[in-house]
């Protein structure tokens, strides 16, 4: 999996642990080329998504170095590593984690909403019904996210996730509450959408169907030292 | 409108029904506590003016409480044993300016209250229209009265009867109104004045009837002598005062023996004021002098004891009902803890979080506060309104 030039991610004896339940999660050396696809593999409770927040900074490793974007981001401050989340990653979830109250376009464009960092224009707007339009729900802006399928809700978290234009991709197993043809039609979209922004795809999940057309597949199993998640 | 307001608003909009309870919940723990201690301060302030600007008041012994509401409110009848004489006395002892009343009678459920015209002078109450009254038989209306019964000058106001099965009794009186005073909001806006000889011929004191020398009907004359008629009761008697029967109106009887209710007096000054209640005092009369501020502070000391339980139940209950408005904050932001947590994964600052939620907090305040402010505004503006009518209603 290593590659030389054009590095995005690169881990060296990261060593993480929860301090509420012990859970360890020990990494000796990942390294991830930018614009490829990586299919994280592995059972319930193996730390992938703890993987995934350590990539976006939520969490920060006790040992090692985490190198994202050739910033280290273990040695940034609260606030850069926020802002440093906010402009370059961008995150789907399994449960599409949208917001009722507000319609398809304004979900699309909550992280402007939010984050006082990202400047909010007209382009914008127009970047989001695009992506609206990209993932098919060009005519259902208007409509909250209780009106929708579990399939378009996902579709409505792609665009989220695209319309800060991230480096980085994180899908916390975005297929996992969706059909068997769904899933497939979430993996083809989130594939071609990381393909026209030249995004790295860290995709979750357990299901061994997908695994097909990644550049890399990194199982989890190895990684795990003991606790729980 | 910047990105977390945009937030907030569609929020609030979405859960319209959750925000309208809160706002209506925060609304009324405010509205009540701010206007029941608002308007009990008005009740209480406008108590007293009227009382302190009353200085004596001399009536029959008894109930001292009852004496002071009957001469400020002219409500609540008061024992008899007054009589116009003691008008007279006062007058002859030149210590203060004696004003009568007599109060027994309602109009269209409105006090009829007999008094002089010093009263109003007494009272500094003017007229909108028309003038006070002249002669027998003129009312003027208090401004509340004349908006209640849609009466203006030169209308007619019948006093309401007393007893309809007793034929000896009081006959109602066709009252002409010749003025409206001005609206004044104290109980003179809730009363129909008349002169108090006006007030004894609703009593039944005095009346008018057909000229008994004219009558030739043999079924209404009983004995005709020489120099003395005598009629049955089938002789018309006048229910109203007109220019043509004015003459035929007497009185049977002493006037200074003729009741009154209540007597205010104006004493000349502090000393005369002194001499006076010394002239009251001792178990020789049979009248009191009371000073109306003193017995209405006496009353207030006395509801105020049992106001502190109504303030500290309105207090426990602003209170509880401000835990539970905690409680459903604080469920909801469990509730909404996973929306917090994506946001705080799209890069949201765990500040902006807490903005957003004091911004919800805040609007459903600020709206609640405003709301509140409305209704105690319009609660104070009409408190006068009500006021007057409950004490129109207290008997």
């Amino acid at each position: 999996m290593k590659k030389e030039g054009n590095t995005i991610i690169n881990i060296r004896n990261l060593d993480f642990q929860y301090r509420e339940h012990g859970f360890r999660l020990q990494i000796p050396e990942v390294s991830i080329s930018g614009g490829h696809k990586i299919a994280v593999l592995g059972p319930s409770g193996c730390g992938k998504t703890t993987f995934l927040r350590l990539l976006a900074g939520i969490h920060i490793p006790q040992h090692g170095t985490l190198t994202v974007d050739g910033v280290d981001i273990s040695q940034l401050a609260d606030t850069k590593r926020r802002n440093f989340r906010i402009s370059r990653i961008g995150f789907v979830f399994q449960e599409f984690e949208l917001l009722d109250y507000l319609n398809v376009l304004e979900n699309i464009l909550l992280p402007f909403r939010i984050n006082s960092a990202l400047c909010f224009d007209a382009e914008v707007e127009n970047r989001a019904i695009r992506l609206a339009s990209e993932v098919g729900l060009a005519d259902k802006l208007k409509q909250r996210p209780t009106d929708l399928s579990h399939g378009e809700k996902q579709r409505v978290a792609i665009a989220r996730a695209l319309i800060i234009q991230p480096r980085i991709l994180l899908a916390d197993e975005p297929t996992g509450n969706l059909d068997p043809k769904n899933k497939q039609h979430i993996k083809m979209l989130l594939f071609e959408q990381a393909s026209q922004t030249c995004a790295t795809l860290i995709f979750i999940t357990h299901d061994h169907s997908l695994l097909s057309g990644f550049d890399h597949v990194i199982d989890f199993e190895d990684f795990v030292q003991g606790g729980s998640q | 409108m910047n990105g977390p307001l945009i937030l907030v608003w569609h929020y609030l909009r979405h859960h319209r029904y959750k925000t309208t309870i809160l706002v209506l919940s925060i609304m009324l723990t405010l509205y009540l506590p701010v206007t029941i201690y608002m308007l009990v301060s008005d009740y209480q302030s406008r108590l007293t003016a009227r009382a302190e600007a009353t200085p004596i008041i001399v009536g029959p012994k008894g109930n001292r409480f009852d004496l002071v509401f009957h001469a400020l409110y002219f409500r609540v009848k008061p024992p008899s044993g007054l009589t116009m004489d003691e008008v007279a006395t006062i007058r002859s002892s030149g210590l203060a300016q004696p004003i009568p009343l007599h109060g027994m009678f309602t109009a269209r459920g409105s006090s009829i209250v007999g008094t002089s015209i010093e009263y109003f002078e007494f009272r500094n109450l003017s007229v909108t229209q028309g003038d006070f009254f002249t002669i027998l038989g003129d009312c003027v209306l208090g401004a509340n009265v004349a908006r209640k019964l849609k009466l203006t000058p030169g209308d007619y106001l019948m006093s309401d009867p007393t007893n309809v099965f007793d034929i000896s009794g009081e006959y109602p009186l066709n009252m002409r109104v010749c003025g409206i005073l001005e609206k004044n909001d104290t109980a003179d806006d809730e009363a129909v004045f008349v002169d108090i000889k006006t007030s004894w011929i609703i009593q039944g004191l005095g009346h008018g009837h057909q000229d008994v020398t004219q009558v030739t009907d043999e079924g209404v004359l009983l004995k005709k002598e020489k120099g003395n008629v005598v009629a049955s009761a089938a002789l018309m008697h006048y229910m109203e005062i007109t220019p043509d029967n004015i003459n035929t109106f007497h009185f049977h009887g002493q006037l200074d023996q003729f009741p009154l209710t209540g007597l205010i007096c104006v004493p000349n000054d502090q000393k005369s004021a002194i001499l006076l209640a010394g002239r009251y005092q001792g178990s020789q009369t049979s009248l009191q002098l009371l000073e109306p501020a003193k017995v209405v502070r006496e009353l207030f000391s006395l509801i105020f004891k049992i106001k502190r339980f109504f303030d500290a139940n309105v207090w426990l209950i602003s209170i509880s009902t401000t835990l539970l408005l905690v409680l459903v904050v604080l469920l909801s932001q469990r509730l909404r803890q996973r929306e917090m947590t994506t946001m705080f994964y799209l890069g949201c600052s765990r500040g902006i979080i807490w903005k957003l939620q004091a911004c919800e907090l805040g609007i459903i305040f600020i709206f609640s506060l405003i709301l509140a402010g409305i209704l105690t505004y319009t609660t104070m503006l009409y408190a006068p309104y009500w006021i007057n009518i409950l004490f129109a209603n207290m008997n």
